[in-house]
């Protein structure tokens, strides 16, 4: 059984940070926010974050967007282990790629 | 004293409904040290502040929401507070723990927020940071869970909302809290004691920060733990499956029962895969997603747990044809929208059917309707009925379970209550006449909460046939002396000693409770008790060893216990009805509560002994009469 989907119907390519954003994939867990801050402030926040995730309307399905402070360390990206967020060509969060390493990217850790 | 300042906010909010009054106070660190978080500390609040006795639909009951130091950090899914009070469904000590809503409080500024009195007319309240208001929820009052969640977020964009729906604001005394749509307060009526009070809701939203104390450490930890969850063997199943997993791998007897009930589980699957799973859902912080986006005539809706609250309730009474399996998802939707525990209502419902068939009521009761099994037609009209209080029998099975047999008649009053609760659903599913107590089943009879199914103490990871390699290995990892490991492994009548394990695994889920972890069980077997101490020093700054949080988990048991016994727990009461076994299983039941009573170091009637009371240092907390302390 796949742990993601694979097909999805949109993908929002960021200019400012090169990133990719699939909002079907957005969960809206916030790790990425949490580990932003984290890394940017040495605090746990949510709105500290330098990325939001929108709620749509009345469901439960979000839109992260980037902020102006965002400096594209690409943290967040590594958190998301449902790859709503991503580099292109190059989308595997930490999390996933652990999956199939069985646990050998323990070693890499954030600073 | 002073406020603690890391892994925690430092802060507890406090309202009066009736004065009107709110205020702070500081979080004490030697509270948190003493206590370790909510699951202890919430007990002795309840303890404090709920007078014994206390009507628990009166003002004087209390409501409480606590955070344990790893709310609102990256350790993975460790997002839920402990909600406590008096329960109106088992008049005991009541708790749930949803997976939400924590975070958001901590990131507003408070670890705890504790609601006493009660309003004049419907409010609800507002916590935007510094910004607590009491707010007029008279045009929210009578709207579903879904209606009041979406005007609440468009008035506070970014919030989130627990709120109740129509079932506790008509008293339905196992009325839920619901947050953000899905996550569910469910058993025990802790939504009721809200619509007691006239509280609508409870809407959150914050700008501040957790702050741990030693970040790159406390992170690094958390890291780990991520990376062992995430190589679990199963997480793509649970991502797609939910709970319904249990139907799919290794639990033993989840085929069979649902066989018994004629319930076609490769059809439902098959439904629940290809037509009303969207995608999943994941609880604040958690990287798996267990919950899920279900749709239903072209829209959809979230759901916390496709088993517990979709398919085992509504699966189990009866006969319902394959055809006809998506109405089953409507009835869940619909306990959603009302704010009810869908587990509660299908037995209830399931006992109405089976009265029915025996002839014990009739269209007098009914408003005319006819309780056919299998059709859920037939199931959504009694939700409906409860949750408003129509009809007879809606008005009956809405009230506290004694006033509900009684009036349901003679043979609804042969029916086993266990401190409110109908003899707990797998029991009554699942017994035969050679069938033992298990570790499932005892569990739910000691649980101060009464045999929810929804937390139960005992993990998924204790399901019978484990060999004695796994069991000494789950224990290690849990914390138990090399001593207890062999007697466990080894002693007992069933090939281990059911009441040691049961005694343990308390405390390990009670410790999980205290620190806000989920308890499912690919999140827990990545955080071994050495982990949890390491994360908690890291996070929290305190000094504290594996021995520190297992008595904090003991002190929790304990005080809930002082609790309950206040409100009147005895012997009798933790056995329960017993009219569905033999004697000789009653006989087992008896002897396995001597020995567990006896490893707590409590009496023969379930009474934490003087000594234990004073080696735990609850002696100032638990002023009980000297002739109930033997």
């Amino acid at each position: 059984m796949a742990l993601l989907p694979e097909n999805v119907t949109v993908v929002i390519h960021d200019a400012r940070t090169g990133f990719e954003i699939v909002p079907e994939l957005c969960t809206g867990c916030g790790l990425c926010q949490l580990t932003c801050t984290h890394v940017k402030q040495r605090a746990f926040s949510l709105a500290g974050a330098y990325i939001a995730i929108e709620r749509v309307g009345s469901e439960e399905s979000f839109v992260p967007t980037f902020t102006d402070d965002c400096d594209s360390c690409g943290v967040c990206i590594n958190y998301c282990g449902y790859e709503a967020i991503r580099l292109p060509g190059q989308h595997r969060s930490w999390f996933v790629r652990a999956r199939e390493l069985r646990g050998s990217a323990a070693r890499e850790t954030p600073a | 004293m002073s406020a603690i300042e890391h892994g925690f906010m430092g802060r507890m909010l406090w309202v009066d409904l009736t004065t009107k009054s709110i205020r702070t106070t500081p979080l004490d660190a030697e509270e948190v040290l003493f206590w370790g978080g909510p699951a202890g500390l919430n007990a002795k609040l309840a303890y404090e502040l709920i007078p014994a006795g206390a009507d628990p639909l009166g003002p004087d009951n209390t409501l409480i929401i606590g955070n344990g130091a790893f709310v609102g950090t990256t350790v993975p899914a460790a997002s839920r507070p402990v909600i406590s009070a008096k329960s109106p469904q088992t008049r005991l000590y009541a708790t749930s723990s949803p997976g939400h809503f924590g975070t958001m409080l901590k990131m507003a500024g408070y670890d705890y927020l504790i609601v006493g009195g009660r309003a004049e007319r419907p409010v609800f309240l507002k916590l935007i940071d510094d910004d607590v208001t009491i707010e007029d929820a008279g045009q929210l009052w009578g709207r579903d869970v879904y209606e009041t969640t979406d005007e609440l977020w468009l008035r506070y964009p970014g919030s989130w909302v627990g709120c109740i729906g129509p079932a506790a604001e008509n008293l339905t005394v196992y009325g839920s809290i619901i947050f953000n749509k899905y996550s569910v307060a469910a058993s025990t009526g802790l939504g009721t004691v809200m619509g007691s009070k006239n509280l609508k809701a409870v809407v959150a939203r914050g700008t501040k920060s957790v702050r741990v104390a030693d970040p790159t450490r406390f992170m690094r930890l958390a890291h780990e733990t991520h990376v062992e969850v995430m190589s679990g063997p199963h997480i793509a199943e649970w991502r797609e499956l939910g709970t319904l997993i249990q139907h799919q791998s290794s639990v033993p007897g989840a085929a069979s029962q649902m066989d018994r009930v004629g319930f076609d589980m490769d059809a439902w699957i098959e439904l629940y895969r290809t037509k009303l799973h969207k995608g999943p859902l994941a609880s604040p912080q958690c990287p798996v997603g267990c919950k899920a986006m279900l749709e239903l005539h072209g829209k959809q809706f979230p759901i916390t747990c496709p088993n517990g609250t979709l398919t085992l309730p509504f699966a189990l009474y009866r006969g319902t044809p394959p055809a006809r399996y998506v109405e089953i998802a409507e009835c869940a939707q619909l306990c959603n929208r009302l704010g009810l525990s869908t587990l509660v209502v299908s037995q209830l419902i399931g006992l109405s059917i089976e009265l029915w068939e025996k002839g014990a009521i009739g269209p007098e009761m009914t408003g005319g309707l006819v309780l056919e099994p299998g059709n859920p037609a037939v199931m959504k009209q009694l939700i409906e009925d409860i949750a408003y209080r129509r009809t007879a029998l809606g008005d009956a099975l809405a009230s506290h379970l004694d006033d509900c047999l009684a009036r349901l008649g003679e043979e609804a009053a042969k029916y086993p209550i266990h401190k409110g609760v109908l003899a707990s659903i797998d029991e009554r599913l699942t017994w035969t006449e050679e069938k033992r107590w298990d570790v499932h089943t005892f569990s739910q009879r000691v649980d101060p909460r009464g045999p929810v199914a929804e937390n139960a103490y005992i993990s998924l990871a204790w399901i019978p046939d484990r060999s004695e390699a796994q069991i000494r290995r789950y224990l290690a990892k849990i914390g138990v002396p090399e001593e207890d490991i062999n007697q466990i492994a080894t002693g007992g009548t069933d090939g281990y000693d059911l009441a040691k394990l049961t005694r343990w695994v308390e405390y390990y889920n009670l410790v999980l409770s205290n620190v806000g972890s989920c308890q499912r069980s690919f999140i827990s077997k990545a955080l071994p008790l050495q982990r949890i101490v390491e994360l908690y020093r890291t996070a929290t700054g305190l000094d504290v060893s594996a021995d520190d949080l297992l008595l904090t988990a003991e002190r929790a048991l304990v005080m809930e216990r002082l609790f309950n016994l206040r409100e009147g727990l005895t012997r009798e009461v933790e056995i329960g009805g017993t009219s569905h076994v033999r004697p000789e299983q009653v006989d087992q039941l008896n002897h396995l509560l001597d020995e567990y009573y006896a490893y707590h170091g409590w009496t023969r009637d379930g009474v934490p002994t003087r000594d234990t009371v004073r080696r735990l240092g609850l002696e100032r907390y638990a002023p009980v009469p000297r002739s109930v302390i033997a």
